[in-house]
């Protein structure tokens, strides 16, 4: 098991990558806190995980409050005594935000997809200091490389903020062995409140791969970030989009 | 069940260093091997130590900078190991010189090493790959292709760090010219990796260049040759399957 005695949180992990990825994880032997909005659906989840001989924690967690991040990181402390990954996987899809030119729009993406990442980062990254080791892995998109004509542009500046925040904390939480990486998927299947199908189906024939991504595609991307097989990785990205940006 | 169980697959340059780990790494993870190295007796003794563990190894020494010796041990693994699944295009190295000393042979002798290497093997895999519509192929570029800071300072390097940005370049042009025929290739760029070539430069590195690569590197040390194998595997195997056309840097941040 390649997260053998690990501790996890990833945030958005009820439904859709996030819950790819906190499977796998338990699968792999890591602890998971599983943190989200959406309780229902975040206990079902960590139901399902226990239920097969994994171990795995719900904490509700709003990841653009910093209060939130506290308790999750005390409560993910208090249950399993240590964190070793944060995945920052928590995200809302620019599609999601009503009006594509809207101030609101901006803000909104930018709390949870860009602010998120940083309350997350810095704090988890200061715990994993003291125990001289971790790994951060932050979920971007191909949208933290380039434009998008549809959807808020928000979006793509969020996703741009999380590229270089990554770099930023790589270089500077590097010296007291914490990694942080940023991971870009291209286009999924259509998320929780994302895009609808139709629109996806039109970016088949732009992906080289000619077929869309599967979020375990994106889980096992994660899963080597996270793991001690990316030791001397820190500070990059790792692109998961079938060819997308390589045009 | 390894992560590359009978998968065959095709290392350069694998008897020492970075690809013999990579070897390694891929024969741990239950693949069959074929091996190509310049070094006869650098290859046995892999080959050797890798069939002690059960491993299937042939081996192949020559010059993959040839035409006609690329042609003839790729002809020879499809005839004795079958169909490629994956080749790992690792074979490199540099000459380097102050540019403005560094004779016309050096430059052509690095750019060619690192990059007709890289195109003659792709080229003889794929046809195969294609008509099975399955493959991967991971090349090796290095963090230099965005400039290294302490080579330059110590001998100069710019032909290495202009091959192996013409590696991030080839594996995206390839991989635009191959992904819809279901082949993927990818690239690693390792940073610093400490190598029995790579060691005394970087000895000498830490004493003569403030800014030594295991000073200037944010994680403060220099990789190891497992640390890349890993990568290469990650992306060799089917775990990778939505991932083309990429360079992954393996570099302590740097």
């Amino acid at each position: 098991m390649r997260l053998k005695d690990k501790v996890a949180i990833v945030t958005g992990g009820a439904h859709g990558m996030g819950e790819a990825e906190a499977r796998l994880f338990a699968k792999e032997g890591a602890a998971v806190v599983v943190a989200d909005v959406l309780s229902d659906m975040g206990e079902a989840v960590v139901a399902d995980i226990n239920a097969s001989q994994g171990r795995a924690m719900f904490v509700r967690a709003d990841v653009s409050s910093e209060a939130d991040w506290h308790a999750l990181i005390a409560r993910t402390l208090e249950t399993y005594g240590k964190l070793d990954i944060l995945v920052n996987n928590a995200g809302i899809s620019g599609s999601a935000v009503g009006s594509e030119l809207s101030l609101e729009g901006w803000n909104r993406l930018m709390a949870v997809n860009a602010t998120g990442v940083f309350l997350g980062t810095t704090l988890a990254a200061q715990e994993m200091a003291k125990a001289g080791k971790g790994s951060i892995v932050n979920v971007s998109s191909i949208m933290g490389f380039v434009g998008s004509a549809e959807g808020h542009p928000g979006y793509a500046a969020s996703k741009g903020a999380v590229r270089l925040l990554t770099k930023a904390a790589a270089v500077r939480w590097g010296p007291q062995g914490v990694r942080v990486n940023s991971v870009h998927p291209g286009y999924m299947p259509a998320m929780l409140g994302g895009t609808n199908a139709g629109t996806r189906a039109a970016k088949i024939p732009m992906t080289p791969l000619r077929r869309l991504g599967e979020p375990i595609e994106v889980a096992y991307g994660v899963l080597f970030l996270a793991s001690d097989e990316a030791s001397f990785i820190t500070g990059t990205e790792l692109v998961i989009d079938g060819g997308y940006i390589a045009q | 069940m390894g992560r590359m169980q009978d998968r065959l697959a095709v290392v350069t340059g694998a008897a020492n260093g970075i690809g013999a780990a990579i070897a390694r790494r891929l024969g741990g993870e239950g693949a069959r091997l074929a091996l190509l190295d310049i070094d006869a007796a650098g290859l046995e003794r892999l080959a050797a130590e890798l069939r002690g563990q059960g491993i299937q190894v042939l081996t192949q020494a020559g010059d993959v900078t040839e035409e006609s010796v690329v042609q003839a041990a790729f002809a020879r693994i499809a005839e004795e190991c079958g169909p490629v699944d994956v080749l790992v295009n690792n074979v490199g190295g540099a000459r380097n010189a102050r540019i403005w000393e560094m004779s016309v042979e050096d430059w052509d002798f690095t750019i060619r090493l690192n990059l007709r290497s890289a195109f003659l093997c792709t080229r003889a895999v794929l046809p195969s790959m294609m008509a099975r519509r399955a493959g991967s192929i991971v090349c090796m570029s290095s963090g230099s292709r965005n400039g290294t800071p302490w080579s330059a300072a110590d001998t100069g390097a710019a032909a290495y760090s202009a091959a192996k940005a013409g590696i991030h370049g080839f594996i995206r042009d390839v991989a635009l010219e191959v992904s819809h025929l279901g082949v993927r290739i990818n690239a690693v760029a390792p940073g610093p990796i400490e190598t029995d070539r790579t060691r005394p430069a970087f000895a000498r590195m830490e004493q003569t260049l403030e800014l030594s690569p295991n000073r200037l590197v944010p994680m403060r040390r220099i990789g190891q040759p497992r640390e890349i194998a890993d990568a290469v595997l990650f992306l060799a195997s089917d775990e990778a399957s939505y991932i083309t056309g990429t360079t992954l840097d393996v570099a302590g941040g740097r």
